[in-house]
């Protein structure tokens, strides 16, 4: 079984995220959201782990409450989530305001690639596989 | 630089996930030497950066030269909106 972390009525996963062109990792908390197709991290983490929009192959624009958004999408080697991993993952990069507490969203392109059983009223995932 | 980061790290002391919170309230931490209960979650870690922005505590690690292994937020979430739509500008960057 995996335990999601609730916070403020949202479910958050770990992401481990590689540095760019270095044999590094670090972890961020992203909102599980299968209302964005994409998933989004803060372009300050991206930053940090050496990304930036040299590496992006497209404009990316995000419509929230609060505005619209404009990013860039990057490809990362390998994206590691809720023990599984992803070679060649597509992510946006864009601010966002991190007084919120969020560093980003786990987002329909990783989410499609597998099957749950998640308990959403307690946040435990009773089974997870990976769609082939 | 080096001897300058190892000492911070021996110095930094390991600090519950409930210290951390104590200690840095409403902020971003930025983790090394984490430990997790068993239910995965973090139950102890050193801080090595701390801000209530995410860009000054990674501001604080690029300019020190500190590791990094975990960003976490210790406060509550405020408010937070779902995407209504999504665009990709269907032009590459450079082009």
């Amino acid at each position: 079984m995996f335990q999601l972390m609730g916070k403020g009525g949202l479910y958050f996963v770990e992401a481990i995220l590689p540095f760019k062109n270095q044999n590094k990792w670090d972890v961020a908390e992203l909102v599980l959201d299968t209302g964005s197709a994409l998933t989004v991290v803060d372009t300050t983490i991206t930053d940090f782990l050496g990304y930036s929009s040299r590496d992006a192959f497209k404009i990316s624009n995000l419509d929230g409450a609060a505005g619209r958004s404009k990013g860039y999408l990057i490809k990362i080697p390998i994206f590691r989530c809720l023990g599984f991993e992803i070679k060649d993952f597509v992510i946006a990069c864009h601010d966002m305001n991190s007084k919120l507490g969020v560093a980003g969203i786990l987002g329909m392109n990783f989410l499609k690639h597998f099957r749950m059983d998640i308990d959403w009223a307690t946040g435990e995932i009773y089974s997870i596989s990976k769609i082939f | 630089m080096i001897l300058f980061c190892v000492s911070m790290q021996s110095m930094a002391r390991k600090l519950t996930w409930q210290e951390m919170k104590k200690k840095y309230p409403n902020q971003w931490v930025s983790l090394i030497n984490i430990e997790r209960g068993k239910d995965g979650m973090v139950k102890s870690g050193v801080v090595m950066a701390a801000g209530p922005d995410l860009k000054i505590v990674t501001q604080k690690l690029k300019k020190d030269n500190l590791p990094s292994e975990m960003f976490k937020y210790t406060g509550h979430i405020k408010y937070f909106w779902g995407f209504a739509k999504w665009g990709i500008t269907d032009v590459p960057i450079d082009g």
